[in-house]
């Protein structure tokens, strides 16, 4: 009788164990991201981010880690900051891996989600829509071709109107040597550039290393997105040499996963507030003050407080 | 009573005397007055002009600064940028807006950075492009932007300079600073910014203008200024812009007065000047108050006042001299009588006290005087007193004896003491004597007198100095000593023991005595310096002296003393002694014993003398000779000594058995003995000339003659050795066999001629090789492939005109195929140079020359050749062609020269080459190693050998290269 009471609670402590290790790894997993009331409850608002330009310098600070800082604050949550990368940032977000195929997207498998708030200069895209939901444009953007200072392919005289200078840079592509970052908003696919004639080279390293990179002579041509082509053309004067765009105009916005709307939300009242009341100007001026200057029309001064 | 009168005439004299200089210094004064004002005057203006001049520099240096500020703000990564990203091709909407966005906000730091105390310097920028066009404008000011469409005026004239504009707009104008800038060496723009007139005003006013009511104002050359009134200028304002017109046509510098009328009506008295501003086009102006820099009344104005008030003062003067002089005569008449009264009183005492007291001094004086006449009189000595005059009494006529003049001459006082010292002694007698006055008592001099027959005396002087009751000199009483006598003795002796030290010094012996009974002992400074010790009073006992001798030595010193003590007998010896140092010194001593009355051993005397040098050259000279018996003994060269008839002396064994004969054998021979017939002139030529001085010795290969009648070789060195007059002594001869090195070099020679032979076999072979391919390549090859051209041009003619295609082809073809048969035709021509016997050497050299020319265009070419057609034979000349391309390729390859100079003369037969280049050149003791490179340097020469000529390579490191050759005509080789 003894041994079997023994048996009995040996059992139901193997079961209390698996009950809690259930409980403990199962969390770890959801199936679908925290919206607004859990991240309340929960007290803690987690920004996933890459390093890039200076949206996410790396350095604890940039743009859009101010930004969901102020977030954060105004929710009245911790902020974390969660590392991530270009191929899993989204994943990361979303629980789901995917590949992109054109505009549409192909999902290859679920992942932890490991963070609420994606914002580091992602680029608006069609396919990333498809995945996640974005915020109200933070940033307006357009894609550059860069070439080396030495490259014999000559800038492109402005035509008046951008489809003409689009057309006009893709011209000079045939047979050139294009780097660019796959999957990301600098892809050479998004702008169809192997169909131009151009051959496609895949950058392996980060994004903010595909100008170092073409000044090394690793490829004549890459693709710079506006933010970054300016301080490229900062940092190495004469090095670098815009060849034209490559994109019509573009917007920055921050994801969301797409059970989180109430979060989405409460971002775009958020931010509307802060554009309005110029913190967020001040941000720019402080990350990209060259911004104001070509956008000025997306930078309209706010009313003030 | 009686000189009252008297009296009053005098002061009445005395008071117009006074008033008379008061008024003589009152006119002084006013003279110098009027004269001090004038200066000032002067002073005050020219006080006023360099206070401008200065304050123009300031406010030069300010609009300079600016300039320079400027000409930093070009350095500026931004405008550099700008333009960099321009010549790149780059679109303003596409990178390039981002540039001048750069530089406009590079310009609005500028603007708000630059200040001068707090104010702006600068109100606006423009950054011109190279054509006029506007590329930025800060701050951003659409009004006066779209007003001023005329901004290329301000662009840099030819050749473009930082400089200072001036624009007048009305009756304004406002100051510029426009610095042109230079991207890469060339110019392609202007910055031009506007300096802010009110922060130039403001400055002026806080740092020139406001004290003493001063006026300053910057003007430009019509007058106008630049702060206009009313404005931000001037808080005090004297000057009216009429007057600054007056102003601006005057002369600058000058210092103008003159009445300005304000605008209330009223005339304020002003002087003024302008002054250039150094490197601007305008002036700077100071105007003040004629008060403040001159003063406000005039010389002339001060000079009547003060005149006035001279009058006024010496006409009161009179008055006040004339009302009071009864009373001060009757004063002075009480006054005179009481103070006469008292002096009578006084008087009468002081002549009674003076007569008891004279009546007792009288009385002592006579008995002292006595009792010191009598002592004067015995002691052995002149007895003096002297006085500050050097006038000397003497009491007795001892000094006529001691001085040869008598006591009368020096009681008349026409002679003095001072006059018999020697001039040499006088200085010091004198000095010694003022010093004597100071510290007072008794002294004591030697010196010399001259004396009246001309001969001198050694006195000694003894005295008390003796003071009045002032504390003065009063006479000085002493003895004079002859010292003469004493004095001669003591420079005797003086003399006698310095030429016993000096002989001492000289034959470094020492002297000494040792006092048997005391152990003491005395040295002579020599002994000192021997045992390297200080000079004492007292030299070392025998116990002392026995640290010093070396220990091997002190038991045979201690023996040798006693036993010249106990004998009696004179000692000597040679010792050592050890140094201070630890060096060694050899001492020859010896010693006599003086014995006292009753035959005792009392004192020891004797020298030492310091034989060190002698011993150590004997020990020397000792050594020396055991090295050369060793070395001749165990030479294993010949080594002989022989006389100056040249009959050997001594021959050492190796040199025996060179030739075979015995020592003895030896001895009987001379060197032509043994010495080959053919050598033996050679021989005595150089043993004559050495013999008669014309060299020192000589070096000789020669054939020897053995006993046996053998020859060998040997290389003989013969060295003369001389006595001290110069004369030739003897001769030393050292022999080394070379017979078998000789016959070895002998057997390379051979090698060598045989190796030189092949080497001229082997080009003529390789020449005549290259000839024939050449052949083959003209005849053979070069003919097939123009019978290949010529039968694609008859099918080319065949084709139908619808094969396009193949015609192109053909075409293609043809270039090709005109390639190959260039190709081939410079291959033979470059095998075997056809031009030399076309067109003589001279000519091919010279295409040769000009293709090379050709071929390097950056370097300059000098060539100065002669006709050398006829001086060598075809082969020559083809190897003097070869010659000539191997340098020139290597210079085409290797050098990068920018001149090349060829140059080829002829004299006595023989042409001369001379190929140089300033390149990079080779040092020259790598000659060998480019030898053995191939870069032909080794076939040069040799082919240079086969013509029986030579080539020298001269090279330094990136200082050029110079190959010069000459070679022999060929036989029946001639000039044209």
């Amino acid at each position: 009788m003894k041994q079997q009471r023994l048996y009995v609670n040996y059992l139901s402590s193997l079961i209390c164990t698996i009950v809690v290790s259930l409980i403990i790894f199962g969390l770890e997993r959801p199936v679908s991201g925290l919206d607004l009331p859990e991240i309340l409850q929960k007290g803690e608002l987690r920004h996933l981010g890459v390093p890039y330009a200076n949206f996410v310098t790396g350095s604890g600070d940039g743009l859009d880690v101010d930004l969901i800082k102020f977030f954060a604050q105004h929710l009245g949550v911790r902020y974390r900051y969660v590392k991530s990368s270009w191929e899993e940032v989204l994943a990361d977000l979303t629980g789901k891996k995917v590949r992109p195929r054109g505009d549409e997207v192909e999902v290859l498998e679920e992942v932890p989600i490991k963070g609420d708030i994606v914002a580091n200069g992602l680029t608006i895209l069609a396919w990333r829509e498809k995945v996640a939901d974005f915020s109200a444009p933070v940033f307006p953007t357009q894609v550059w071709l860069i070439a080396r200072a030495d490259s014999s392919l000559k800038p492109i005289k402005p035509g008046g109107r951008l489809d003409r200078d689009i057309n006009a840079v893709k011209a000079l592509l045939r047979g050139r040597q294009v780097l660019g970052k796959l999957n990301t908003c600098l892809d050479p696919c998004l702008f169809h550039l192997g169909k131009e004639g151009a051959k496609v080279l895949s950058f392996e390293g980060k994004l903010n290393e595909l100008a170092p990179a073409v000044i090394k002579g690793k490829a004549e041509l890459t693709l710079l997105d506006v933010p970054d082509a300016l301080i490229a053309l900062e940092k190495w004067p004469g090095k670098i040499k815009v060849i034209g765009p490559i994109s019509p105009r573009q917007e920055v916005g921050c994801a969301f996963a797409k059970t989180s709307p109430q979060l989405r939300e409460a971002f775009n009242r958020f931010f509307e507030g802060i554009k309005q009341d110029g913190t967020y100007l001040a941000l720019v001026r402080k990350y990209y003050p060259s911004a104001l200057r070509h956008f000025p029309e997306f930078f309209k001064e706010g009313t003030g407080k | 009573m009686s000189s009252l009168p008297t009296y009053f005439k005098k002061q009445n004299l005395a008071v117009m005397v006074i008033g008379a200089v008061l008024v003589g210094f009152i006119v002084f004064l006013l003279l110098f007055k009027y004269y001090s004002e004038v200066e000032l005057r002067r002073s005050g203006m020219e006080q006023m002009r360099l206070n401008t001049e200065k304050h123009a520099v300031v406010v030069g240096h300010i609009f300079a600064e600016q300039k320079e500020a400027l000409k930093d703000l070009r350095k500026n990564r931004e405008l550099s940028a700008y333009f960099e990203n321009k010549a790149l091709g780059m679109s303003l909407e596409y990178g390039l807006r981002d540039s001048v966005f750069g530089i406009a906000q590079v310009f609005d730091h500028y603007l708000n950075d630059k200040k001068l105390d707090g104010d702006r310097i600068f109100t606006r920028i423009v950054f011109l492009e190279s054509r006029g066009a506007v590329l930025v404008d800060r701050p951003e000011n659409r009004s006066i932007q779209a007003k001023e469409q005329n901004l290329e005026k301000f662009l840099a004239q030819d050749p473009p300079v930082a400089r200072i504009i001036v624009e007048t707009q009305g009756s304004s104008w406002q100051v510029m600073i426009s610095i042109p800038y230079f991207f890469k060496d060339a110019f392609s723009g202007q910055i031009v910014a506007w300096i802010s007139s009110k922060t130039v005003c403001h400055y002026l006013i806080k740092t020139i203008g406001g004290a003493s009511g001063r006026q300053v104002a910057v003007i430009n050359s019509q007058g106008e200024p630049l702060c206009p009134p009313g404005g931000p200028g001037p808080e005090i304002e004297i000057m009216s812009p009429q007057d600054f017109q007056i102003l601006s046509a005057s002369p600058t510098g000058e210092v103008h007065r003159f009445e300005s009328i304000r605008e209330d009506g009223s005339k304020v008295d002003i002087v003024a000047l302008r002054v250039p501003i150094p490197d601007t086009p305008f002036f700077l102006v100071t105007a003040t108050p004629a008060a403040k820099v001159l003063g406000r009344t005039s010389p002339r104005q001060l000079l009547a006042v003060m005149a006035i008030l001279a009058l006024i003062i010496l006409g009161s003067a009179m008055i006040i001299v004339r009302g009071n002089i009864r009373n001060q005569v009757l004063q002075a008449s009480f006054e005179e009588a009481a103070e006469s009264r008292k002096v009578l009183e006084d008087k009468n005492r002081q002549l009674e006290q003076e007569i008891g007291e004279r009546q007792l001094a009288e009385w002592a004086r006579q008995q002292s005087e006595e009792r010191y006449r009598l002592l004067v009189k015995q002691i052995p000595a002149v007895v003096f007193k002297g006085y500050a005059d050097w006038s000397v009494d003497f009491f007795d006529n001892k000094i006529e004896t001691l001085t040869g003049y008598s006591k009368e001459e020096f009681d008349s006082r026409r002679l003095k003491w001072c006059e018999l010292i020697l001039p040499e002694d006088l200085e010091q007698v004198r000095h010694r004597f003022i010093n004597g006055i100071k510290t007072g008592g008794a002294y004591s001099r030697e010196y010399r007198i001259r004396k009246k027959d001309g001969r001198t005396a050694w006195i000694q002087a003894m005295g008390q100095i003796f003071y009045d009751t002032e504390g003065k000199l009063d006479y000085v009483s002493g003895v004079f000593f002859d010292i003469t006598e004493r004095k001669r003795a003591e420079e005797d002796l003086r003399q006698s023991e310095a030429r016993l030290a000096e002989a001492q010094r000289i034959a470094k012996v020492g002297s000494w005595e040792w006092n048997l009974r005391s152990n003491r002992a005395i040295w002579s400074e020599e002994l000192f310096r021997i045992f390297n010790l200080p000079t004492h009073e007292y030299g070392l006992n025998f116990d002392d002296l026995l640290q010093y001798v070396h220990p091997n030595d002190r038991e045979s010193l201690k023996h040798g003393l006693a036993e010249a003590r106990g004998s009696g007998k004179p000692f000597s010896m040679d010792y050592r002694i050890i140094l201070g140092d630890g060096s060694p010194r050899y001492i020859h001593a010896s010693a006599e014993i003086i014995t006292d009355e009753a035959g005792e051993p009392a004192l020891m005397r004797g020298t030492a003398q310091d034989v060190t040098a002698r011993v150590l050259a004997e020990q020397k000279l000792q050594e020396s000779n055991e090295r050369f018996a060793a070395v001749f003994e165990n030479a294993a060269i010949g080594i002989c000594v022989a006389d100056a008839g040249g009959r050997l002396l001594a021959a050492n064994p190796s040199f025996q058995e060179m030739l075979g004969y015995s020592a003895a054998e030896m001895l009987a021979k001379t060197f032509p003995d043994i010495t080959h017939p053919e050598d033996l002139p050679k021989n005595l030529e150089l043993f004559q000339e050495m013999m008669t001085g014309k060299r020192k010795g000589f070096q000789l290969e020669k054939r020897y003659l053995r006993k046996t009648g053998e020859l060998f070789w040997g290389r003989v060195i013969v060295s003369l050795i001389k006595d001290a007059k110069g004369q030739p002594l003897y001769c030393i001869a050292a022999v080394e066999d070379i017979d078998q090195c000789k016959k070895v070099q002998e057997k390379l020679q051979e090698s060598e001629r045989n190796l030189r032979y092949l080497a001229s076999q082997l080009l003529t072979a390789q020449e005549r090789e290259r000839r024939r391919i050449s052949s083959e390549l003209h005849d053979e090859l070069g003919h097939t492939l123009l019978t290949l051209k010529l039968n694609l041009r008859a099918i080319e003619r065949e084709l139908n005109p619808d094969q396009q295609a193949l015609a192109e082809e053909i075409e293609s073809l043809f270039y090709d195929l005109d390639e190959v048969i260039e190709n081939v035709r410079r291959l033979y021509l470059d095998l075997a140079p056809g031009d030399i016997e076309d067109l003589g050497l001279t000519l091919a050299l010279r295409m040769l020359i000009d293709e090379y020319a050709r071929n390097n265009q950056d370097t300059q070419w000098s060539v100065d050749l002669i006709n050398i057609d006829n001086c060598f034979t075809l082969p020559g000349q083809t190897a003097i062609y070869r010659i000539f391309q191997e340098i020139l390729t290597n210079i085409g390859k290797h050098a990068d020269p920018s001149l090349v100079s060829v140059r080829i003369k002829e004299s006595d037969n023989r042409v001369f080459f001379e190929i140089e280049d300033n390149g990079r050149g080779f040092p020259s003791e790598e000659a060998n190693h480019y030898r053995k490179r191939g870069v032909g340097l080794l076939a040069m020469e040799e082919r240079v050998r086969m013509l029986g000529g030579s080539l020298a390579v001269l090279s330094q490191k990136d200082q050029g290269t110079r190959i010069t050759f000459s070679v022999p005509f060929s036989e029946g080789g001639k000039i044209d």
